[in-house]
C-alpha cells in the first residue's frame, strides 16, 4: 500500500518546527559550549559560527529527506538546495531567539536598535555559510554524477570553488568578529547614531551582496541559470 | 532572479499580514487581562525577528521556476535534456532551440502584483477583522483608539518617576542609585513624622522621658543591670537605638527603614539592594540579573530597570563588557537561580559571599557600640541623666 504523502500545510508545519527547534538548539548549543569552555571573543565567535555552519550541512544532508521534491529527476539536487534553505531558517530562528533572550535578560527598548544591529550580523553569515556549503554540495554532485573522469577533466573547477568557499567560511567568521568587537569595546561605538547607522548600511549592502550570490549560484544556479 | 523576488515580496505580504493578526489579537488579550509593559515589545520583537525565519522558511508549494517550466514544458523534454546534460545527443539542438523559444514567451514581470497578493485576501482579511476587534475592545474599555496596546505603566501618572526614567535613556546607573537615596528621604518624612516616638523632636522628648523613667526606677530599686548591661547600653548608643524603643511598633520601624535604605534589612535576603550591590551590578553593566531572589522580587525588578539602558550594543550607554558573548550564561544563570535558589555569583570577580562580608564590614564600620561597664557608677549616670535632660542625641 502507498504511503499517503504529506500535505501541504503538515510539510509547512513540519518544516516550520524543525527549523524553531534546531534555531533554539542552536541556541543551547552555542551557550553551553560558550559557557562551559568559557569562551570570548574570537573562540566564542569561532564556535558560534561552526555550530551554525553544522546546522547548515545538516540541513543540505537531511535536505533529500525533507525536502518537497526528492527523487523527483531532475530536481534530485533540490533537496539540498532546500536543505540549505532550512538551515537559513533556523539560523534566523536562531538569530531571533537570541533577541529575544536578550531582551528577558535586559529588558529596554534598546532591544529593537540591537534588532538591526546584531540579527542581519546572523542572516548575512548564515548566507555566506550556506553559500559556502552549498558550493561544496555541488562539488560533491558532479563528482558523483560525472565520476573521477569528469572530476579529473574539472580539476580548476573544483579548486576554485573549494576556494571560495573556505574565503566565505573566512568572511563569514570575520565579519561577525568585527560587529563583536565594534559592539563589546570599551568605546561602545554601537550605541552611537552614527556607527549605528554604518552598521546597518553596511549590513544591508552584505546582505543584498551574499543573498545575490546565494540566489544565484546556489537557489537558482545549475538550473536555468547555471554553467550551461 | 525576478521569481526569486516575487517570492519574497509575497512572503513580506503575508508575514505582514500574519503579524499584524498576531499584534492586534495579542493586543486584544493585553487589554483585557491588563498586562504588563514588557509584553507588547515582547510580541512585537518576536513578531520582528522572526521576519528573515519566516522568508527563508522553505515552504513555498515548489520551485517557482521549475512551475513555470513545466507550464510551458508539458512534456518534460527540456527537463529531461537539462538533467542529462552533455548526454543529450542528437536531441539536443532542437530542444536547445525550443528552450529559446519558450524562454522568449516567458514574461516574468506579467502579473507579478498579482501573483504577488493571489490568494492572501483571506489573510488580509483576519488581520483587518483583528483590528476590528482590537478597536472594539479599546473603546469598550475607554482605552480610546490605537495600534497597539498601551501598558498602564507607560502612561503620563503612572508612577514612574520622570528623573528614573530619564536616567534608565542614559544609563547611568550610579546615579540613579544616588538620586533612588535621595528620593527614599522624602518618601520617607510623612511616616516619620506620623509615627510617635521617632526621630521627631517630639519622639525625642518622649525617649528622653522614658529613659529617665527607667533611670528614677532603678534609682527606687528597679534591676539596676537592666539598662547597665552591655546589651542594653548596645541598644542605647547603637545606631537602632530607636527602633528598639518600646512603643515604636514593627510598623514605625517599617515606615523608617526606606527600601533604599543602608539598613533597609538583609541585603542578601532582600535580592541584593544595598547601595555597594547596586554599584557592583552598575559597574558590570548587567549583573544585576544575577541578584534576583523570591524575597527581593520586586526590588530585582528595580534593579533590572537600571540596567535597561546599558550593557549592549544599542542601548545608550557606553559598553562596559561585551554581553553579546556572555550573556547566555548570565541569562541563565539568572534563571537558575530564580529555580533553584542558593548561592550566586553576582560578578564575574565578586561572589555573593564576599560580597555580604564586605557590606556587613562596611556597615559595621557606623555601628558606634561600646561596651559599657555592667554597672555605670554614679558620675556617669549623673552625666547621662543631664545629657538626656538637656535634650542630647545618643
Amino acid at each position: 500500500m502507498k504511503a499517503h504523502a504529506p500535505t501541504q500545510a503538515m510539510r509547512i508545519a513540519l518544516l516550520s518546527a524543525s527549523a524553531l527547534a534546531a534555531g533554539l538548539l542552536l541556541y543551547l548549543g552555542a551557550a553551553v559550549l560558550e559557557h562551559g569552555l568559557g569562551l570570548e571573543g574570537a573562540s566564542a565567535v569561532c564556535a558560534e559560527e561552526a555550530l551554525k555552519t553544522c546546522i547548515i550541512v545538516i540541513g543540505s544532508i537531511l535536505g533529500s529527506r525533507i525536502g518537497p521534491r526528492r527523487g523527483a529527476g531532475l530536481m534530485a539536487g533540490k533537496g539540498a538546495r532546500c536543505g540549505l534553505l532550512w538551515g537559513l531558517a533556523a539560523i534566523a530562528a536562531f538569530a531571533a531567539i537570541e533577541n529575544l533572550a536578550y531582551f528577558l535578560a535586559f529588558p529596554g527598548g534598546g532591544i529593537f536598535l540591537r534588532l538591526l544591529w546584531a540579527e542581519p550580523v546572523h542572516i548575512v553569515t548564515g548566507l555566506a555559510e550556506a553559500s559556502a556549503v552549498g558550493m561544496a554540495t555541488q562539488l560533491r554532485g558532479a563528482a558523483v554524477r560525472r565520476g573521477p573522469s569528469a572530476r579529473r577533466g574539472a580539476r580548476g573547477r573544483p579548486a576554485a570553488l573549494g576556494f571560495t568557499a573556505a574565503l566565505l567560511l573566512a568572511a563569514a567568521f570575520s565579519w561577525h568578529l568585527a560587529f563583536n568587537l565594534a559592539a563589546g569595546g570599551d568605546a561602545g561605538i554601537a550605541a552611537k547614531p552614527g556607527p549605528m547607522a554604518l552598521a546597518v548600511a553596511a549590513n544591508a549592502v552584505a546582505l543584498i551582496a551574499f543573498g545575490r550570490l546565494f540566489a544565484r549560484r546556489i537557489l537558482i544556479g545549475g538550473f536555468l541559470y547555471g554553467q550551461r | 532572479m525576478e521569481r526569486l523576488g516575487e517570492g519574497i515580496l509575497r512572503r513580506t505580504v503575508i508575514w505582514l499580514a500574519a503579524s499584524a493578526t498576531l499584534w492586534f489579537l495579542a493586543s486584544t488579550a493585553f487589554t483585557l487581562f491588563s498586562a504588563g509593559p514588557g509584553a507588547p515589545a515582547f510580541t512585537l520583537l518576536a513578531l520582528l525577528s522572526f521576519l528573515p525565519a519566516f522568508i527563508f522558511l522553505p515552504a513555498g508549494k515548489g520551485s517557482i521556476l521549475l512551475d513555470e517550466l513545466r507550464t510551458v514544458d508539458a512534456d518534460t523534454g527540456i527537463e529531461a535534456f537539462l538533467e542529462t546534460g552533455e548526454g543529450a545527443g542528437a536531441a539536443a539542438g532542437l530542444l536547445a532551440r525550443r528552450a529559446l523559444r519558450l524562454d522568449a514567451d516567458i514574461d516574468p514581470g506579467k502579473g507579478r502584483l498579482r501573483r504577488a497578493f493571489c490568494g492572501l485576501l483571506p489573510l488580509i482579511g483576519a488581520a483587518f477583522l483583528a483590528l476590528a476587534l482590537f478597536e472594539s475592545v479599546s473603546i469598550a474599555l475607554d482605552r480610546g483608539p490605537a495600534l497597539g496596546y498601551r501598558p498602564p505603566s507607560a502612561a503620563p501618572g503612572s508612577g514612574l518617576r520622570t528623573e528614573e526614567l530619564e536616567t534608565i535613556r542614559e544609563g547611568d546607573n550610579y546615579d540613579l542609585t544616588l538620586r533612588s537615596q535621595d528620593e527614599a528621604e522624602p518618601a520617607e518624612a510623612p511616616a516619620v513624622t506620623e509615627a510617635p516616638g521617632k526621630g521627631s523632636p517630639r519622639s525625642r522628648e518622649e525617649a528622653v522621658e522614658r529613659a529617665i523613667r527607667a533611670e528614677e526606677a532603678e534609682g527606687s530599686g528597679a534591676e539596676p543591670g537592666e539598662l547597665g548591661s552591655p546589651s542594653a547600653g548596645s541598644k542605647l548608643e547603637s545606631p537602632d537605638a530607636d527602633d528598639r524603643i518600646p512603643g515604636a511598633g514593627p510598623g514605625t520601624m517599617m515606615s523608617r527603614e526606606g527600601p533604599t535604605s543602608p539598613r533597609g534589612g538583609d541585603s542578601s535576603a532582600a535580592g541584593g539592594s544595598s547601595p555597594a550591590e547596586k554599584g557592583e551590578r552598575a559597574g558590570g553593566a548587567s549583573q544585576g540579573r544575577a541578584g534576583t531572589t523570591a524575597a527581593g522580587k520586586d526590588e530585582s525588578r528595580k534593579d533590572a530597570g537600571l540596567n535597561r539602558a546599558g550593557g549592549y550594543e544599542g542601548s545608550a550607554g557606553p559598553l562596559s563588557q561585551s554581553p553579546l558573548l556572555d550573556y547566555r550564561s548570565r541569562l541563565f544563570s539568572a534563571l537558575a537561580q530564580g529555580g533553584a535558589g542558593g548561592d550566586f555569583a553576582i560578578g564575574r570577580k565578586t561572589d555573593a559571599a564576599e560580597l555580604r562580608e564586605f557590606e556587613r564590614r562596611f556597615f559595621d564600620s557606623f555601628r558606634l557600640d561600646s561596651g559599657l561597664a555592667p554597672r555605670e557608677d554614679a558620675y556617669s549616670m549623673m552625666l547621662k541623666r543631664r545629657w538626656m535632660a538637656g535634650g542630647g542625641e545618643r
